[in-house]
């Protein structure tokens, strides 16, 4: 992976019928179409975007999903095909956005 | 993602306070039931120091740590003498606790604090596993989360932290994400979240909940079946607790308030779908305590936490598992017997079992 890793945090609020658990199943499916519809699927296979999906204690009421973004390439891809493909499905909140060894934080 | 200073100043307070509120517990419950007739005298002293607390949460910001403890200690000082009066033994026992707290403002350290009960509900978890054969975790069991504290959007609007997106949802206190590094491994980190609404039984359920991160999503294998991580697990780790404490109750790093709060105040909480799961292991457990079996709840539930999926198997084999045992535990609870007396592994089972 490149150097410049980016970490972002994006939080779900599921929208009825959604839940924390369907979100959870279903996110990652959800961003490999999203990219795949872009054609932008080899970001995936090649680790310049990952996401892990927190598992949280069972009383949350949102799902976060934690973005490792390598590279100026992927981060653009992130902005612009994963966050309004997130968008377009759940209740979305860009909560942080910072440079691995680095204190920038973006606000959204 | 790391605290705002104003968030920091107040954590670290709600911290130093709720540690010596704790040390001051069986001084408390002793002084307080000695007092009235009431069994549970002491909880009205405890919702004294929760409303404080959330007063103190919820008023001014402070630029330091020794001007935040001095005002939540007027803030108490001042709600108890209200109430009881400065002769009253209860007063006195209030008093000793804010003196401890202001003498400790100097040599302070929250974080210290925090990752106490983090190396607390660690051990545990890596108690829970004994009775399992190691070989089935690899390295799992030797696993350290990294700790990390998040205050609902971290960012700040120049020194006041955006209050509105931390309460605007009702977030986990506690979360783990596991990051992936270029060689495929999986490294947990474990957010810990603050707010506003933090009180004193959130402190008290801290090592619980750093157990359950342990036992269900770090040492544990997690294939996102929440009936069975996030509700048989949480049975299991509940379950757990208290046996151990019963089995050792003086040497215990736990108090009995700390093992019993999740079951008495954040069972209630817990999403539909984890409870079903909680409900059947809890079901399966007094039943086998009650039955004679070749299986254990406790060996039952280390294969589950082991599980890997066959080429044939779905990684939602777990739900599968605890809704096929569930069925025969409700409906045909007399063939179940059999069956737990025939087979030693859950996947023989799960083939006996009606899906």
């Amino acid at each position: 992976m490149a150097e410049d890793v980016t970490h972002a945090v994006v939080e779900l609020i599921p929208i009825p019928p959604d839940t924390v658990q369907s979100i959870q199943r279903e996110v990652e499916n959800y961003i490999k179409e999203g990219l795949a519809e872009s054609g932008k699927s080899e970001l995936l296979k090649n680790n310049e975007i990952s996401l892990s999906v927190e598992e949280t204690f069972p009383t949350a009421e949102a799902v976060h999903v934690l973005f490792t973004i390598g590279g100026g390439v992927a981060l653009e891809v992130f902005k612009q095909v994963v966050l309004p493909w997130l968008k377009a499905k759940y209740e979305t909140r860009f909560k942080s956005e910072n440079k691995e060894g680095g204190t920038d934080e973006v606000k959204q | 993602m790391t605290l705002p200073q104003i968030v920091e100043t107040k954590y670290s307070t709600y911290l130093l306070f709720c540690r010596q509120m704790l040390e001051s517990l069986p001084e408390l419950v002793n002084v307080a039931r000695s007092d009235a007739q009431e069994d549970i005298a002491e909880e009205k002293y405890l919702k004294v120091f929760d409303e404080r607390l959330v007063e103190f949460w919820n008023g001014r910001n402070y630029p330091d740590l020794q001007q935040a403890v001095q005002s939540f200690a007027g803030l108490l000082q001042t709600s108890i003498e209200v109430r009881v009066g400065r002769e009253h033994p209860i007063y006195q026992v209030f008093q000793r606790l804010i003196s401890n707290s202001l003498a400790q403002v100097n040599i302070w350290d929250y974080r210290r604090e925090i990752e106490q009960h983090h190396q607390q509900g660690r051990a545990l978890a890596q108690k829970f596993f004994t009775i399992c054969s190691p070989a089935n975790f690899g390295e799992r069991l030797t696993r350290t989360a990294e700790l990390e504290l998040d205050y609902g959007n971290s960012s700040t609007d120049g020194d006041k932290p955006s209050v509105d997106l931390a309460l605007g949802y009702r977030a986990a206190p506690i979360g783990t994400y596991h990051l992936k590094g270029n060689n495929g491994a999986r490294t947990p980190k474990i957010i810990l979240r603050v707010s506003y609404d933090n009180d004193f039984k959130l402190y008290l359920c801290y090592p619980f909940l750093f157990l359950h991160e342990y036992t269900s999503h770090i040492f544990g294998n997690d294939f996102k079946n929440a009936k069975f991580n996030d509700g048989w697990m949480l049975f299991a780790a509940s379950d757990f607790l208290n046996n151990d404490r019963l089995d050792a109750p003086d040497d215990h790093p736990l108090t009995l308030d700390q093992v019993e709060i999740f079951r008495e105040h954040f069972y209630q909480s817990i999403g539909p779908i984890c409870r079903k799961g909680f409900g059947t292991a809890f079901r399966l457990s007094s039943w086998l305590s009650k039955n004679s079996s070749s299986m254990s709840f406790q060996s039952i539930t280390c294969e589950l936490a082991s599980f890997e999926p066959l080429s044939d198997e779905k990684a939602f084999w777990p739900t599968q598992f605890i809704n096929a045992l569930d069925r025969d535990l409700s409906e045909n609870s007399r063939a179940l017997e059999g069956k737990l007396k025939s087979f030693t592994d859950i996947r023989s089972l799960y083939s006996a079992l009606p899906h």
